[in-house]
């Protein structure tokens, strides 16, 4: 009976242990940081294409403010979300350190999320942010390995 | 009249129970990545839910008792517990999303940070539940949810090209810039967030709380087989309302203010507050029947005496049960966590644990020593037997296809 109870206590602790390790591998794959210069431009590319998005969201906010279509609440929600969510995932890839070899893809974006930056502050121009979303979708188009 | 009032009640709390934070995120996602590429889904997700709602409804009128209560007390108390902490841990996540929805809901229409509405949002949850009748609260979340249909008007609103439309949605395939493992992950969160498990375990306990008799069968058929497929087209016109405004431009959905506002293209300043009404309402509604189904589910599994019918002190252990869930789920939400990784997370907990569910119910329904003549027919075993298989299918790769896709952002 005592051996039972045993090796059943033993059997949930392996269980448990075994649940907490996968856990544990499945977080360090999805947070990992890029690895070699294919993988960072992979990342680059990820980045330019959820900014662009960002950026195409806050400019369909202003369009439809602008035709009066929305409450000025749910615009100003809009682009704060879009605003916070741009720099998020800017600062996130940032952080990486890029290969010797994309230094210059990290200077080519450091300068358009800088740009980014300005004009999300202005959310009145629409026409530059529409700009921003054409430019951030060619950096994808020339970042992807 | 007083009948037909009785089936509107009925299949206004099914359109609440089908659109909620999970679907009104993961619709809105999928459409505007996939167009209607995944239209399907839906389509299936409404066939299962109807086919085992249904059965856990029968069981519930015939034996009196809720479907799954028995399902389990007949698989034995270790299955019994497991199905409990995993249902406890998916609802009570959904819990804390829904409540975080009421909030955004909140924010969209004053601008004010959801956090400082979470608590608001709580204490109207809190009253609700205690001081109104169970009828008073169906008809409330169940009206205020038919302004859901605002989506249907913006497809039309939005004068889509029909042809381009039918072909979206009968192409079984990813986009040309989408891989295949995030077309079967965004299967996976659809089917999570459509079949929840919640959605037949309140139907099946409301069953019990409202004392349905075998006179009462065709009352339950006919909300199951009206209200699903009304939340199912509410799913898909947010799917398509996402795929006409936001495809094109590359959008990806990651808030809800973002499946408001098609809406806002289509119909306006009017269209998008009738649609931030909506969607408080459709989460308030889930906010409650998650609230009350984890309550349920315990009260149920520890042979408690349960049920919005009784009064608070006759019910004191249930009462307390869903307090405990209403302050968790405050206390989580006010960490900052993001609502919207918390839903995607748990729709596809909740996908994975579908054949847990599933499969006591569709042994239970086929016992005709218990059933007799109200056990299964040939058509729910079909229904239900596929829809089992695919469950299983689906509840494998749930888990694999969330890290290998990194929840559907690659």
């Amino acid at each position: 009976m005592v051996l039972t109870v045993k090796r059943h206590t033993a059997r949930t602790a392996t269980l448990t242990f075994a649940a907490i390790l996968a856990i544990a591998g499945a977080l360090a794959y999805v947070t990992a940081p890029p690895k070699g210069l294919d993988g960072y431009r992979e990342r680059a590319a990820a980045t330019a294409e959820t900014l662009a998005s960002q950026v195409e969201t806050a400019s369909l906010w202003v369009q439809v403010q602008a035709d009066g279509k929305a409450t000025t609440a749910a615009t100003l929600v809009g682009l704060e979300e879009a605003a916070e969510d741009g720099r998020a995932a800017a600062t996130t890839f940032e952080g990486y350190e890029p290969p010797t070899e994309a230094v210059t893809l990290r200077g080519r974006f450091a300068s358009l999320a800088a740009e980014q930056e300005r004009w999300l502050d202005l959310p009145a121009l629409s026409a530059p942010l529409s700009g921003l979303a054409e430019e951030w979708t060619r950096f994808e188009e020339r970042a992807e390995p | 009249m007083k009948q037909a009032f009785a089936f509107t009640l009925g299949t206004l709390s099914a359109i609440g129970g089908f659109i909620d934070i999970g679907d009104l995120v993961a619709d809105a996602q999928v459409g505007a990545r996939f167009g209607l590429r995944l239209a399907w889904v839906t389509l299936f997700s409404v066939a299962g839910i109807m086919c085992f709602s249904e059965m856990a409804g029968r069981i519930a009128i015939k034996t009196q008792r809720p479907a799954l209560a028995l399902a389990r007390s007949r698989l034995g108390p270790r299955f019994g517990l497991f199905g409990l902490i995993g249902s406890l841990l998916v609802t009570g996540l959904l819990v804390m999303a829904e409540l975080a929805g009421v909030a955004l809901a909140l924010q969209l229409a004053t601008s004010i940070n959801y956090l400082l509405w979470v608590p608001v949002a709580a204490l109207f949850v809190l009253i609700v539940v205690w001081r109104l009748p169970f009828e008073t609260m169906e008809r409330l979340y169940g009206v205020l949810g038919l302004t859901m249909l605002v989506f249907v008007v913006a497809v039309f609103q939005l004068d889509p090209n029909w042809p381009n439309m039918a072909q979206s949605a009968t192409t079984i395939a990813p986009t040309a810039s989408e891989s295949w493992a995030t077309y079967l992950f965004f299967v996976v969160a659809l089917i999570g967030a459509q079949m929840t498990p919640y959605e037949m375990f309140f139907f099946s306990s409301g069953a019990v709380d409202h004392r349905w008799r075998p006179r009462d069968l065709w009352e339950m058929r006919v909300n199951v087989i009206v209200g699903f497929p009304l939340g199912g087209l509410l799913a898909v016109a947010i799917q398509a309302t996402a795929f006409l405004v936001l495809f094109e431009p590359g959008i990806a959905v990651e808030h809800l203010s973002q499946t408001a506002l098609p809406v806002a293209v289509a119909l306006g300043k009017a269209g998008l507050i009738v649609a931030i009404v909506g969607i408080f309402a459709a989460t308030f509604g889930a906010t409650l029947e998650t609230l009350f189904s984890t309550s349920y589910d315990v009260a149920q599994y520890f042979g408690w005496s349960y049920g919005k019918l009784q009064p608070p002190a006759r019910a004191s252990r249930f009462v307390t049960t869903m307090l405990a869930m209403l302050f968790g789920a405050t206390a989580l939400a006010l960490t900052t966590i993001n609502p919207i990784t918390v839903t995607i997370v748990a729709v596809v907990c909740s996908a994975s644990l579908l054949p847990f569910l599933f499969l006591p119910v569709l042994l239970v329904a086929n016992d005709r020593e218990l059933m007799g003549e109200m056990a299964n027919g040939k058509l729910s075993n079909a229904v239900g037997t596929a829809t089992l298989v695919l469950s299983c299918v689906v509840s494998t790769l749930a888990f694999p296809l969330l890290i290998l896709t990194k929840g559907g952002t690659v």
